[in-house]
C-alpha cells in the first residue's frame, strides 16, 4: 500500500520538473543570495570591530560605509556603529548623519513591515528591524546630542538629551498600586549622562532654572559627580572633554535554546572604572578624576524590553513539550506496532524541535559601545594648548587647541581604546 | 539531549519501516520553508516599513503652516498699514526649536524660506516685502568674495520674521505625544514691538504597536 501511495505521488509537480520544482529553485536561489550578503556584513562588522579598538577609527568607518544605505534589519545597528567609527574618527557630519538615521528610526513606530513581524513572531526574532535595549537608545541619542554639542547647536543637543532620557523611562512593576501620574514621577530614567547634558544645555540656552534641576537630578543619581558639576559651573572653564573607555557589554544568549540574552560582563566583574587623567600642556589637571558618567555594564543589566521575550519563552515551553510528548506517542506506536502513530508522533517531535529552535533570541548588540564616559571640565589658557587624556593605561592621541577668549565655549570628543 | 533522543527515534523507525512517503512530504515543507526564509529573512531585503510613524513635524506641517503664516501676513491690516508707506525690508532669522525634537538648520530654514518664497511669488505683495539676508550670513558672504558689501546702496531691514516651535512631550512606555506650538511673528527691530504675529498647532500621538 505504501509503494502504492509512492507512485501515486510520482506524478507530482516535483518529480516532473513543474511549478513546484520552479519554486524550489527561486527559493534556494534567494536563500543563497540572502546568506552572501548576510556573511558579507557579519563580516565586515568583525573587521571594523577589530579595526575600531585597534584606534584605526578612519578604516572602520571606511569597512562599514557599504552598510549604512542598505535598509535591512540591521540599517539602524548599522547606522550606530557607523556613528561611533566616524565620531571617534573626527567626521562630525558623517557621525551626525548616521546617528540622526537612527534617532528618526528609533523615534518610530510601526517600523517593521508585516512580514517582518510575521517572521520575527514565527521564526526567528533576529528579522525585526534593530532599535536596540533601552540603553543603546539612550546612548544613540546622547552621541547625537554629543556632535550637536560639539557643533554648538545647543537646541537640536538639548532635544537630543531629552530623547535619551525619555528612552529610558519605564514603569516598574513594584510601583503597580501607586496612581499612574505618581508611578510614572517615580520611575523616571537614571541615565546620569542625559540629565548633566541637558543641564548643560540648559545653563548654555539660558534657561538656569531648568539647568540646576537637571544637575540637581544628576547629583542625586551619582553624588560623586558634585565636584565635576561644581567645576563646570565655574565661570573660567572654558573647555569639556568626553571622554568614552573600554567595551561596552556583549550580549550573549542564554537558556536551553538560546532563548534569552544576557549581556556580559556584569559590573562587579570588571570593578569600578579608573580613575581619569587629563594633562594641559603638561600640567596634570585635578578634580576630574571621579568623573565617569555612565556605566553601560550596570545599565545593560536592566533590560526592560520583554514582549519578545515572553513570546520566546512561550516557545521554548510548547517545543519542549512537543518534543517530549511527540518522543512519548512515537514510542508508543512503536511498541504497539502503530505505524501512523509512531509517525504522528515522530513529526510532532520535530515540530516541536523547530518551534523550539525559533525561540532563538536575537543577540545583536552595539559593539562600538564603550564601558564608561568620563566627562572633564577644563580650562584652557589663551593660546596654543596640548590636551591628552588617560584611564586605564589607556591615552589618548593629543589635542591641539588654539584657543582665545573671544572663542565659545569648547567641547571635545576623545575614545581610548 | 533532545535532538539526540530524536535522532535514534528516527534512526529506529526507519529500521522497522520504510518511510519515503514521510521524507517526500518533507520536501514540500523545506521549499515551503525556504521561500518564507527567502521572502522574510536575510540581509539583503528591504526592512524598514516605508509607512512608520513618529510625533516629528513633516512635510505636511511645513506646506500648512508656511500656507497659512504667509496669508495671514499678507492680510494683516497692520502689516498693509506700514506697506502703504514703502515695502517693508525684512531679514529672516534662523529658527528658534524648543520642542523635544531635532529640527536641523537646513529644516528650520525651509520654515522661514518657504514663507518668504510664498509672499515673493504673489505680484500683488511683491511690492511690499523685500527680504534681505541676514547680518550673520552677509559677514559670511563676505569672507567668501566680496571686500565691504555694506555699501550706500545696502537695504539695512527695519523688520526680521521670526518663528520660534515650542512642544509639550507626554512619554510613556506605549505611547508618545507631542503637542506642537509653532509661532511666527514679524518684529521692528528698532524697538522690537511685534507688529505680527500667527501660530500653527499641532499634536501628534502615536502608540506602539506589538513590535514596535
Amino acid at each position: 500500500m505504501l509503494k502504492r501511495s509512492i507512485t501515486d505521488t510520482d506524478t507530482s509537480p516535483i518529480r516532473s520538473g513543474g511549478w513546484m520544482g520552479r519554486i524550489g529553485v527561486v527559493a534556494v536561489v534567494l536563500s543563497t543570495a540572502c546568506m552572501a550578503a548576510c556573511s558579507d556584513s557579519h563580516f565586515r562588522v568583525r573587521e571594523a570591530t577589530e579595526l575600531y579598538y585597534s584606534g584605526q577609527y578612519r578604516q572602520a568607518a571606511a569597512v562599514l560605509a557599504p552598510l549604512i544605505k542598505k535598509p535591512n534589519s540591521d540599517y539602524v545597528l548599522n547606522n550606530c556603529r557607523y556613528g561611533s567609527c566616524a565620531l571617534a574618527g573626527g567626521n562630525l557630519n558623517h557621525a551626525e548623519n548616521a546617528f540622526l538615521t537612527a534617532y528618526r528610526i528609533m523615534n518610530s513606530v510601526d517600523t517593521n513591515t508585516g512580514s517582518r513581524v510575521l517572521g520575527a513572531v514565527v521564526l526567528y526574532d533576529g528579522f525585526k528591524v534593530w532599535k536596540g535595549q533601552p540603553f543603546e537608545r539612550a546612548m544613540a541619542h546622547y552621541y547625537l546630542g554629543l556632535i550637536f554639542l560639539i557643533k554648538g547647536e545647543y537646541e537640536n543637543a538639548r532635544a537630543a538629551f531629552q530623547n535619551s532620557l525619555f528612552r529610558l523611562r519605564k514603569y516598574s512593576r513594584p510601583g503597580r498600586s501607586l496612581p499612574p501620574a505618581e508611578r510614572f514621577a517615580r520611575t523616571d530614567s537614571n541615565f546620569t549622562l542625559g540629565y548633566f547634558c541637558l543641564g548643560l544645555c540648559n545653563l548654555k540656552l539660558g534657561h538656569p532654572n531648568l539647568a540646576n534641576a537637571d544637575f540637581q537630578r544628576a547629583e542625586s543619581l551619582k553624588p560623586s559627580l558634585a565636584a565635576v558639576i561644581a567645576r563646570m559651573r565655574q565661570p573660567q572653564t572654558n573647555a569639556l572633554i568626553f571622554g568614552d573607555y573600554g567595551r561596552g557589554p556583549v550580549r550573549r544568549p542564554a537558556g536551553m535554546y538560546g532563548q534569552q540574552t544576557v549581556f556580559t560582563p556584569a559590573p562587579w566583574q570588571v570593578g569600578p572604572p579608573p580613575p581619569l587623567v587629563v594633562w594641559d600642556n603638561h600640567h596634570r589637571v585635578r578634580g576630574v578624576g571621579h568623573s565617569a558618567m555612565v556605566n553601560t555594564l550596570a545599565l545593560a543589566q536592566e533590560k526592560r524590553w520583554l514582549t519578545m521575550d515572553t513570546i520566546r519563552q512561550a516557545k521554548a515551553v510548547v517545543g519542549t513539550g512537543m518534543i517530549l510528548g511527540g518522543l512519548a506517542a512515537s514510542s508508543y506506536g512503536s511498541y504497539h506496532h502503530d505505524q501512523t502513530l509512531a509517525l504522528a508522533g515522530l513529526g510532532a517531535s520535530l515540530l516541536g524541535a523547530a518551534v523550539a529552535a525559533s525561540s532563538q533570541a536575537d543577540v545583536r548588540y552595539w559593539q562600538m559601545l564603550p564601558r564608561t564616559v568620563y566627562v572633564a571640565p577644563i580650562q584652557l589658557r589663551s593660546g596654543p594648548n596640548v590636551i591628552r587624556v588617560a584611564a586605564g593605561g589607556q591615552i589618548s592621541p593629543p589635542i591641539s587647541v588654539n584657543y582665545s577668549p573671544s572663542t565659545t565655549y569648547r567641547v571635545f570628543y576623545v575614545r581610548l581604546p | 539531549m533532545l535532538t539526540s533522543i530524536i535522532s535514534r527515534q528516527i534512526w529506529h523507525l526507519s529500521r522497522r519501516w520504510s518511510i519515503p512517503r514521510a521524507v517526500h512530504r518533507l520536501r514540500y515543507g523545506a521549499l515551503v520553508g525556504g521561500l518564507f526564509m527567502a521572502l522574510t529573512g536575510g540581509c539583503s531585503s528591504d526592512a524598514i516599513n516605508p509607512h512608520l510613524r513618529n510625533t516629528f513635524l513633516n512635510s505636511n506641517d511645513l506646506i500648512a503652516m508656511t500656507d497659512q503664516m504667509a496669508a495671514s501676513l499678507a492680510s494683516s491690516p497692520t502689516v498693509n498699514q506700514i506697506a502703504a508707506q514703502g515695502p517693508l525690508v525684512v531679514a529672516l532669522t534662523p529658527l528658534k526649536n524648543e520642542t523635544n525634537s531635532i529640527i536641523t538648520r537646513g529644516e528650520g530654514a525651509a520654515f522661514l524660506h518657504r514663507v518668504r518664497l510664498l509672499l515673493a511669488g504673489h505680484t500683488s505683495l511683491r511690492s511690499k516685502f523685500v527680504f534681505v539676508v541676514s547680518l550673520h550670513q552677509l559677514s559670511s558672504i563676505r569672507t567668501q568674495s566680496m571686500p565691504n558689501p555694506v555699501g550706500p546702496g545696502r537695504l539695512i531691514p527695519l523688520y526680521a520674521l521670526q518663528a520660534t516651535f515650542y512642544a509639550d512631550t507626554q512619554v510613556a512606555p506605549k505611547i508618545r505625544s507631542d503637542y506642537y506650538l509653532c509661532t511666527f511673528f514679524l518684529t521692528r527691530i528698532s524697538s522690537g514691538q511685534i507688529i505680527w504675529q500667527g501660530s500653527y498647532e499641532t499634536r501628534k500621538v502615536v502608540h506602539s504597536s506589538f513590535l514596535y
